[in-house]
């Protein structure tokens, strides 16, 4: 069986295809999987984030909140200022950016553990998105904006292709670059990364910044697909993006996994939410088998290591609390 | 510990947060003329009962290097359960023990995931937290619960020789944690399982043991507060806890505990409950809205957190 364990997510995904398309006939529609590609391009770029920075053993709970943040002030700036497209886009990228930086800097120059500076920066970046709105909706876009949301280029959705060329980028990024190796170094031993050179800092510092910049850029997709924007928006996604990297394959202890895995995770998380609507399981329990599917998915993960005896040799676990 | 000791030598017993709870209650009292009403004053007591009782909790798990993100779900899936068991007529005492045994499973689960399977305090809690909320939602049906039962709303609105019933509550809690924390072979393993694990367990300490019964006070704490808020405002709302565990983290946090386990201790994390109802409270009377208090609350948290990191160091 060890063969398997490569494409063991692979197999997984095909598998709950086949049961859920068992159980409802509506489910292999083309209709039906474009819908569910389209829904998993958005959490699959906050997964993308999230993945980078859970290899360098931190975790990223601000990203719906950011997500928010920045969708809101791209709405007001388009629509209640009437400013250009471009320039809503780069203001909402730049927030996504800032948000990054402060957690990363706190991360990393404060040594505040991960996830009490992305927490109290979920709450801090909500509010302002509520400061901001006053509480209202802003809809109603142009088209060329929310053809970024809704759009066909050669007939694939625009969310796939740009969800697509993200995680095609990160691929090469973690593959191909120095800065791809140095998160991994950095997950894996920072001490020792250090001492060989790697200023863990800044990658730690940017590493961050890219996580806030693709939720921005998610923020951006979702806002022009739900042609609105509100300040609740993506309030579970931190949880979604989560459950999708861990079951992706990337674990907590960070130094392992990629952000391949990530995609299937998504696509897994978007399936099982696709099919509790198709059969008419109650959507107030999507939060329940999400946190069910994270504690289920780390604890056989902790589990398969000894199981499998996969290579173990990345054992730091620098999650604050959790060492 | 000296014979004579002067008065001032005594003040270093007081914890930092309690000067900080004077400076904030004197910036309010200047800014805002109701704020030193008997009325609000007695208000904010009431007001800070919960959180109060949750920063507890909170500092107690944080003492041991962990942390609970699941209280606040744990109190809306209370308020859900025991609004439910009274909906149904099952009377005052079970519908409270129904609510408390929510937190004993709910603190159970996460004691045997992070002691047994050892996953990292704050994502097996976070897991509980989208469990908790997922269930409240679908057990009272996404609405919000409501009651005939009358007995139950003197938890929260009732007075006892005059004084609220929950500052007698918080009394009542506060000594026996107290009493746990300082006066107990448990409450030692708290400390010490949060300054050196491997220590602890060396010297022959049943860690997965007193982890769990950690979490498992957490959890019971967290009930508690559930059942105040729902007899607070005598309904139960499934997403009625939201935040709570946030403002019991900065309470604790404002109050000196670190992140680090091993620090801290249950008096300022009174104060820092009351520091952060006070703030609250006072930007409420200033007319600044919810969106506000969290966005100061975030900045105090990040502000305190690095302080006492540097003070760790």
């Amino acid at each position: 069986m060890k063969f398997l364990i490569p494409y063991s997510r692979i197999l997984i995904l095909l598998a709950l295809c086949a049961l859920i398309s068992f159980f409802s006939p509506h489910f292999l529609q083309t209709s039906n999987i474009i819908n569910i590609l389209r829904q998993a391009a958005i959490l699959n770029i906050l997964g993308v984030g999230m993945t980078i920075v859970i290899i360098t053993g931190g975790i990223d709970l601000s990203n719906g909140a950011v997500l928010a943040l920045s969708s809101c002030i791209a709405a007001i700036l388009l629509k209640d200022a009437g400013l250009p497209m471009p320039i809503g886009i780069i203001a909402a990228l730049i927030i996504g950016c800032c948000c990054g930086l402060i957690n990363g800097a706190m991360v990393a120059k404060v040594a505040i553990p991960p996830f009490v500076i992305t927490y109290a920066m979920m709450f801090f970046t909500r509010g302002l998105a509520f400061l901001f709105l006053q509480g209202k909706i802003i809809y109603g876009f142009t088209p060329e904006f929310r053809f970024i949301g809704t759009g066909y280029l050669f007939g694939v959705p625009m969310p796939i292709i740009i969800s697509a060329m993200v995680t095609i980028i990160f691929i090469f990024i973690q593959k191909y670059t120095p800065f791809g190796s140095e998160i991994y170094a950095v997950g894996a031993d920072e001490e020792a990364s250090m001492l060989s050179g790697i200023r863990t800092k800044s990658v730690v510092i940017r590493v961050y910044i890219l996580s806030g910049i693709l939720s921005a850029l998610a923020g951006i997709v979702y806002m022009s697909r739900l042609n609105a924007s509100e300040p609740v928006i993506g309030e579970a996604f931190p949880l979604d993006a989560i459950a999708a990297v861990l079951i992706g394959g990337t674990p907590l202890s960070g130094g392992e996994g990629g952000v391949g895995g990530t995609v299937i995770g998504a696509l897994v998380i978007t399936i099982i939410i696709n099919a509790m609507n198709l059969l008419g399981i109650s959507s107030l329990l999507q939060t329940f088998v999400l946190g069910a599917l994270i504690i289920i998915m780390i604890s056989v993960q902790s589990h398969s290591r000894r199981l499998f005896s996969l290579p173990s040799i990345f054992s730091a676990n620098r999650n604050g609390a959790g060492s | 510990m000296e014979f004579k000791e002067s008065f001032w030598a005594k003040t270093r017993f007081v914890p930092n947060a309690a000067y900080m709870f004077l400076m904030t209650l004197m910036i309010f009292a200047i800014f805002s003329p109701s704020f030193l009403s008997l009325m609000n004053l007695s208000n904010i007591m009431l007001q800070s009962s919960m959180i109060t009782i949750v920063a507890l909790g909170m500092t107690i798990v944080m003492l041991s290097n962990g942390i609970d993100l699941s209280i606040g779900s744990v109190m809306s899936l209370t308020g859900v359960v025991t609004g439910l068991l009274l909906a149904s007529g099952s009377g005052f005492v079970l519908s409270i023990l129904g609510g408390i045994g929510v937190g004993v499973f709910c603190g159970a689960f996460n004691g045997i995931m992070i002691a047994k399977v050892g996953l990292a305090p704050f994502i097996a809690t976070f897991g509980m937290m989208g469990i908790a909320d997922g269930v409240s939602l679908f057990a009272a049906g996404g609405e919000t619960l409501y009651w005939e039962e009358t007995k139950f709303h003197v938890i929260a609105n009732g007075h006892f020789l005059a004084v609220p019933m929950p500052v007698w509550i918080i009394i009542g809690i506060f000594s026996i944690m107290y009493f746990i924390l300082y006066k107990t072979p448990f409450g030692i393993n708290i400390f010490a399982l949060g300054g050196n694990e491997e220590g602890l367990r060396l010297s022959g300490v049943r860690i997965v043991r007193n982890k769990i019964g950690i979490y498992i006070l957490s959890g019971i704490i967290a009930s508690f507060a559930g059942i105040m808020l729902a007899s607070r405002i005598a309904s139960a709302h499934p997403t009625g806890g939201f935040g709570y565990e946030f403002e019991a983290i900065a309470a604790a946090v404002i109050g000196g505990t670190t992140f680090f386990g091993g620090r801290g201790g249950l008096v300022g994390s009174v104060f820092g409950a009351l520091i952060i109802t006070l703030i609250r409270n006072g930007l409420s009377l200033l007319g600044y809205t919810t969106p506000w208090q969290y966005c100061l609350i975030g900045i105090i948290l990040t502000v305190c957190v690095t302080i006492n990191t540097f003070y760790t160091k």
